[in-house]
């Protein structure tokens, strides 16, 4: 008797659920009926020829840190500069840099790192407004959780640097913000142009974002409009990954999302690290992980160890290394007097872009330490610096 | 099990081009493996009247520290995996020692020793994957290892299951377990060693949560400090399920794996179908709290009271 009860629960719940079934809409792009010889649409066709183009621009190294004038007064020594990060794999990646940057011109920088939980996170912000830092820097806390210590900064005129947020520059308040949205537009078509070289143009793809992460809905939204014109042929289906599946069982959704849906060969995965374990769920379903190719935007650096086997079509890095001299150049203009300068504002917009793909991406992933996109960036900096 | 049918229908009616296929079942099998032996390691514990609220932690820790022997010490990794399962065990005598040797509450006692764990894992990891090439391409060919489409964690599933099922079932030490969880004390005055068969139980815990451990890291390629403790709600959940399955109260073997089978299908189905991503969360809740519940009627409905003291209600437990 219990087991049917039990039964009858889980099917009401069921037909109630599949009611609320196929949020992922699935988004035909326009097709034109014209055919070529390769299947595609004569705008398919075009639209893969711009693609692989502007693939292979992306492809070359950045070499310019966006950033030309030199800091034109000496740089005071002495300064103190407070940091706020989440405390997960990407803390020492922001933190390293921003050190070595604080160093290089004869600053303290102290970074604590916080628990993602709003009590923490106000509790290390509060701490550090009560430190009195001559600048402080954050990464990836939403605005109005830290928006109280915020005001204070602001209050007291401390330049403060927020590295993807939300929010946007505020020049009136020394906030500057890396980076500008204008560099997740950019990452978006970026994303659509590989995966449409990677599909050959005719994808049938699926689109795995996290929307508690604010940052992403731009890239999603770019990534959209720019499959319009890179690939009309295509078709895209968006699958929102709740946050608590991060590093628990997202691989398996994405695989039983493919499962349902037969012949998707393309997966635009916003959050960078959902091909981990995702080889191994494909091979459980019995999908071969080669039929799917897969472009990631900001990964950890054991996908883009992925990338270079082959495993993985491409990956946009995220510049944790140039933003982070970014953030202290832009503070060492305040301090002496300068505003955020035209240069400032251009190399937030301009993230050194690049996407790596078998071909060129770095040989060695095998390591904890950052993986810079311009080489010789440390130096370029400390050129503008006098240092 | 009825259950179990009744979703296979269902979606098999919902989506039948795409659902009833030997890949589902393989994708379910091979996908839940972890969080059956998860599900696994809590069996004992809690047939005990034990809670372990670190096996999360165990995890992970396993899978960091066994990463760490092969990318920071060169070590093979056969040796890393050994040394991962003593890892697991040696988490477990930790437990014991607080919970059975101290005597601490264990729903306390194992919270406190997983904020320990998770220290030491924050400590060796730096919160940072550890992986290299070596590892990850090392381990994905020992997970992937298949037969007929089913992977070798699933093969390691079944044979703690098969062992811990005649355990529990068919050695005395397996009854007295569950007497101590029906009361210790009572268990304890007739003689049995409470003691010594509670350490074994959240040492048990530790080397199969360990065990648990390597394989994720086996199928993701690294060894991740946040790894484990995401599915510890998971375990619980198919565990107290699984006890409102085949013993009617009690912790058991394959009334665990059946519900990590059942949820597995319901959350697998919905995905296929294209439902909303947080309908899996309202399958697994509303399935657990009306087993629980209706579990619950029954025992108040029955003159016989059945279900084991602390774990699902407060009745004193049948044997």
């Amino acid at each position: 008797m219990r087991s049917i009860a039990i039964m009858l629960a889980a099917v009401i719940v069921l037909a109630s659920l599949a009611a609320c079934s196929s949020s992922s809409s699935t988004k035909a792009t326009t097709s034109a009926t014209t055919q070529s010889s390769d299947g595609l649409s004569a705008a398919g066709s075009a639209g893969l020829a711009k693609a692989k183009a502007d693939l292979e621009g992306w492809q070359r190294e950045p070499t310019s840190i966006e950033l030309t004038t030199p800091i034109g007064k000496p740089i005071p020594t002495g300064k103190k500069i407070s940091a706020v990060f989440a405390a997960n794999g990407s803390a020492n990646l922001l933190s390293d840099p921003l050190k070595a940057a604080g160093k290089a011109l004869g600053w303290d920088v102290k970074v604590s790192e916080t628990q993602f939980t709003p009590e923490a996170i106000q509790s290390n912000f509060a701490q550090a407004v009560r430190d009195k830092p001559d600048a402080f820097v954050y990464a990836g806390f939403p605005g109005a959780t830290v928006s109280q210590s915020l005001s204070a900064f602001a209050a007291a005129k401390t330049p403060v640097v927020a590295e993807t947020v939300a929010e946007t520059t505020d020049a009136s308040k020394n906030y500057l913000v890396l980076p500008s949205p204008d560099v997740y537009a950019l990452d978006g078509q970026m994303l659509a142009a590989s995966i449409t070289v990677a599909t050959g143009g005719k994808g049938k793809l699926m689109l795995v974002t996290v929307p508690a992460f604010e940052i992403y809905a731009p890239v999603v939204a770019a990534v959209n409009s720019n499959l319009k014109s890179y690939c009309p042929d295509c078709a895209l289906a968006q699958y929102d990954m709740p946050a608590e599946s991060i590093g628990k069982d997202s691989a398996t959704r994405i695989t039983n999302y493919i499962q349902g849906h037969p012949g998707i060969n393309g997966l635009v995965d916003v959050f960078g690290a959902f091909s981990i374990g995702l080889p191994t769920a494909l091979q459980g379903a019995g999908i071969d992980p080669k039929s799917l190719k897969t472009v990631a935007l900001y990964p950890p650096t054991q996908v883009i160890g992925m990338v270079k086997q082959g495993a993985v079509f491409a990956a946009i890095p995220f510049p944790f290394d140039e933003y982070m001299f970014t953030a202290v150049d832009a503070i060492a203009r305040l301090l002496v007097g300068e505003s955020f300068s035209p240069d400032v504002t251009t190399a937030a917009a301009k993230a050194p872009a690049v996407v790596w793909t078998q071909a060129n991406a770095p040989a060695n992933t095998d390591t904890t330490a950052g993986l810079p996109i311009i080489k010789d960036y440390e130096a370029k900096f400390r050129a503008l610096w006098g240092k | 099990m009825y259950l179990l049918v009744a979703i296979g229908v269902i979606f098999s009616v919902w989506k039948p081009a795409v659902f009833p296929r030997l890949t589902t079942v393989q994708s379910i099998l091979n996908s839940n493996a972890t969080v059956a032996l998860l599900a696994l390691s809590l069996v004992i514990p809690l047939a005990a009247g034990v809670f372990d609220l670190s096996v999360g932690t165990v995890m992970a820790l396993t899978g960091v520290l066994a990463a760490e022997l092969v990318v920071g010490h060169g070590l093979p990794v056969s040796v890393a995996l050994f040394a991962g399962l003593l890892v697991g065990l040696a988490a477990g005598a930790f437990n014991a020692a607080i919970v059975v040797g101290i005597g601490i509450e264990s729903f306390i006692g194992t919270l406190g020793t997983s904020s320990v764990m998770g220290a030491i894992i924050l400590l060796i990891s730096n919160n940072e994957s550890i992986r290299n090439e070596h590892l990850s391409s090392t381990l994905q060919d020992l997970a992937t290892r298949n037969v007929g489409g089913i992977q070798l964690p699933v093969f390691i599933v079944v044979a703690v299951a098969v062992v811990m099922w005649y355990f529990l079932e068919h050695t005395v030490s397996g009854r007295r377990l569950y007497a101590i969880g029906f009361n210790v004390e009572a268990a304890r005055l007739s003689g049995i060693h409470t003691k010594k068969l509670r350490a074994g139980a959240l040492l048990t815990s530790g080397f199969l949560a360990g065990l648990a451990g390597l394989i994720l890291m086996a199928q993701t390629g690294s060894g991740a400090p946040t790894s484990g403790p995401p599915y510890l709600l998971d375990a619980f959940a198919a565990v107290f399920l699984g006890a409102t399955q085949f013993r009617n109260g009690r912790f058991n073997t394959s009334g665990t794996l059946l519900a990590v089978v059942v949820l597995g299908t319901g959350t697998t189905g919905l995905t296929i179908a294209g439902a909303r991503t947080w309908t899996l969360n309202l399958f697994i809740g509303v399935v657990l709290v009306v087993a629980l519940a209706l579990t619950k009627l029954e025992v108040r409905r029955t003159a016989a009271p059945i279900v084991q003291g602390d774990a699902i209600g407060d009745e004193p437990l049948q044997h």
